[in-house]
C-alpha cells in the first residue's frame, strides 16, 4: 500500500474536504500510516528549516533579539529591579528637560505571548523644530546633539545596559564607551551599532543617502532586510555614504569632516552643493520657506561657509555669485531669475 | 542555513559577544521560524519561541566548546519549546475559541513533534546529511521548495510565476521530500522505509 502519496497530498493540502476527513479517520485507526505520517511531517519541517535560501532575519526581529540579550546580560550581572527602575526615572527626568515638543507617545504593544522579560515599551519622541538645535543627555552618559527638523525616539526601557534609539534627521553623537553593551542607532533605512564613539549621522528623509562621519571609535553597519552591508566597519576621519536606492555603502576617505560636523559649532560649510540642496539646509537652519521659481537655478552650485549671517545676508551673497532676484514675503522667500 | 561555524565564532559565542549572537541570529532565525511554524501554524508565536531559544543558547554559553553544533542545539531547543507550547494549548484552547479543524491539526502536529522521528531528525549527523541532500536537489526543485516556504506562495502562484502547471509544482515538492528520504534512509526506522523504497 502506498501511504506516501496520500500523506504528501494531505501535507500539500490538495485533498478535498471529504478526502481529508477520510484521511484523518484512517490516521486514527491505522498505526502504520500514523507513524509514516509523523515521519513525513517531521521531515518536511526539518527540510524547511535547513534549506539554504539566502534569507536573513528582519531588522526588527534582530533588534528585538539584541534588546532582550542585553536585558538578560544585565540580569545576570545581578542588577536589581530597583536599580533598573531608578535608571528609568533618571532617564525620564534627564530626557524630559531638553524636550521641546513631546510629539507623541506611541504605545507599543509587545506581540509576545510567552516573554517574561519584556512587557510594555513606550517611546518618547523628541522633535527639534526648524531653526533650533538641542542637546540630549542619556542615562548611560551618551550625549546627542540634535540638529533642526529631526525626530528622536527613545524607548522607556533605555538603560546603560540597554542602549538604543531611533532617529530621522541629523545628530552628532558622543556615545559613552562600553564594549559590553552595544549602542544601537536605528534610522528609517539602516542601523548602526556603536561601542564608544563620536560621529555625525545625517539621515534626513529627502536625502538619497545616509551619511555617517566618524571622528573617533568604531561604527559597525548593521544592514537591513535584504541588504548585506553587515559587518562593515568605519575608520575615524572617514565618511560612510549609504545610498537608499541602490542599497550600497561606500566609504569616502577624503571628505572634509567640517562639512559634516560644522553645524555643531553653528557653522554651515558647503562645497559644490546645489542650490536645491542648500535650500533644504537653509530652511532648517533659519526656519524659513524658500521657493525657487526657476528650475535651472536649483542646479547652480555653491561653495562657502555661513556663521552668524542673517538669512538676508546669505541670500544676497548667493545672488551676487549667480544673479537672481530675491523677494522677502512674510512667510516665504522667493528666488527668481 | 550555514552548517559549519568556525572555531572563532564558537569561541565568540562562548565569550558572549553581541556581534557573534547577532550574526548567528541573522542567519539561522528564518529557518528555525519556518521549522516551528510548520507545527505551530502561527508565525508570531514561532518567532517568539525562536527568540527564546537563542536567549537560552546565551544562558548556556559556558557549554559551547569546539565540537558544539550550534544549529542542532537551536533546533532541539525550538522543538522542546514548541512541544511545551502545544502541550499547554489544550488548556488555553477553551478560552481562545479555536476552530475544531485548526485544533485537530495542532493536535496532530503535537503528536508528530512528540514522535521519535522528530527527535531523530535533529541529531547532528542527520541534520548535516539532510542539508547535503537538499544541496543536491535539482535547481528547479529547490527553487520551488524555497518559493513555497519563504514567500508563502500557494502552488498556484508558484505555477504562474514559473509558467508551469500546478501539478508540476506538486511533483517537484514531492520529489524534494523523496530525495531527502532516500538520503536519510539508513537513519530512519526500517519500518518507515518500506513504502518509500517502492516509490
Amino acid at each position: 500500500m502506498d501511504y506516501l502519496n496520500d500523506i504528501l497530498s494531505y501535507l500539500n493540502k490538495e485533498l478535498s474536504p471529504d478526502a481529508e476527513r477520510e484521511f484523518l479517520n484512517r490516521l486514527e485507526t491505522d498505526e502504520q500510516l500514523r507513524k509514516e505520517f509523523y515521519c513525513q511531517k517531521n521531515l518536511l519541517a526539518v527540510s524547511n528549516g535547513v534549506i539554504d535560501f539566502e534569507q536573513t532575519a528582519s531588522r526588527s526581529d534582530i533588534s528585538r533579539f539584541m534588546f532582550r540579550l542585553n536585558a538578560l546580560r544585565s540580569q545576570e550581572k545581578g542588577m536589581t529591579k530597583r536599580n533598573r527602575w531608578f535608571n528609568f526615572y533618571r532617564a525620564a527626568v534627564i530626557i524630559a528637560l531638553p524636550i521641546i515638543v513631546l510629539a507623541g507617545l506611541k504605545l507599543y504593544r509587545d506581540a509576545s505571548h510567552t516573554s517574561a522579560i519584556e512587557s510594555t515599551v513606550f517611546y518618547t519622541e523628541t522633535y527639534v523644530p526648524k531653526g533650533e538645535r538641542t542637546k540630549l543627555l542619556l542615562p548611560d552618559g551618551t550625549e546627542v546633539f540634535v540638529n533642526a527638523d529631526t525626530r528622536v525616539r527613545i524607548p522607556s526601557n533605555f538603560s546603560p545596559t540597554h542602549r538604543m534609539l531611533w532617529i530621522e534627521g541629523e545628530a552628532h553623537f558622543d556615545v559613552m564607551k562600553d564594549p559590553e553593551h552595544v549602542f544601537l542607532v536605528e534610522t528609517p533605512s539602516i542601523d548602526l551599532e556603536i561601542l564608544g564613539t563620536s560621529f555625525n549621522l545625517n539621515c534626513y528623509p529627502e536625502k538619497e543617502t545616509v551619511e555617517t562621519t566618524l571622528e573617533s571609535g568604531i561604527v559597525r553597519f548593521a544592514g537591513t532586510e535584504r541588504v548585506t552591508i553587515d559587518g562593515r566597519i568605519l575608520k575615524p576621519g572617514h565618511t560612510a555614504v549609504y545610498n537608499k536606492d541602490s542599497k550600497t555603502l561606500e566609504v569616502d576617505e577624503i571628505r572634509d569632516n567640517e562639512l559634516a560636523t560644522g553645524w555643531t559649532d553653528g557653522v554651515l560649510k558647503f562645497r559644490d552643493v546645489t542650490l536645491g540642496e542648500l535650500v533644504k539646509k537653509l530652511e532648517r537652519r533659519y526656519d524659513v520657506t524658500i521657493v525657487v521659481k526657476d528650475q535651472a537655478l536649483l542646479l547652480e552650485k555653491y561653495t562657502g561657509k555661513i556663521r552668524n549671517e542673517t538669512i538676508q545676508e546669505v541670500m544676497n551673497n548667493f545672488a551676487l555669485a549667480t544673479p537672481f532676484n530675491v523677494q522677502y514675503r512674510r512667510d516665504e522667500i522667493i528666488v527668481s531669475k | 542555513m550555514k552548517d559549519f561555524y568556525s572555531g572563532t565564532l564558537l569561541n565568540q559565542l562562548h565569550l558572549g559577544y553581541n556581534s557573534a549572537y547577532r550574526e548567528l541570529f541573522e542567519n539561522l532565525q528564518p529557518g528555525l521560524v519556518a521549522y516551528a511554524n510548520e507545527y505551530l501554524l502561527d508565525e508570531e508565536i514561532s518567532k517568539e519561541i525562536v527568540q527564546e531559544a537563542f536567549l537560552k543558547l546565551w544562558e548556556n554559553k559556558a557549554k559551547i566548546k569546539d565540537d558544539f553544533n550550534v544549529g542542532a542545539y537551536l533546533f532541539r531547543t525550538v522543538r522542546n519549546f514548541s512541544l511545551n507550547h502545544l502541550r499547554h494549548l489544550k488548556v488555553r484552547e477553551q478560552y481562545k475559541g479555536f476552530k475544531e479543524q485548526q485544533f485537530q491539526e495542532l493536535a496532530l502536529n503535537f503528536h508528530a513533534l512528540s514522535d521519535v522521528s522528530a527527535e531523530k531528525l535533529l541529531e547532528e549527523e542527520i541534520l548535516q546529511r539532510l542539508q547535503v541532500a537538499i544541496e543536491k536537489m535539482p535547481p528547479q526543485c529547490k527553487k520551488i521548495f524555497c518559493l513555497s516556504r519563504f514567500e508563502e506562495k500557494s502552488y498556484k502562484e508558484i505555477a504562474e510565476e514559473l509558467s508551469i502547471s500546478v501539478k508540476t509544482v506538486e511533483n517537484q515538492i514531492n520529489k524534494a521530500l523523496k530525495i531527502a528520504r532516500v538520503e536519510l534512509k539508513e537513519y530512519l526506522p526500517v519500518s518507515l522505509l518500506v513504502s518509500s523504497l517502492f516509490v
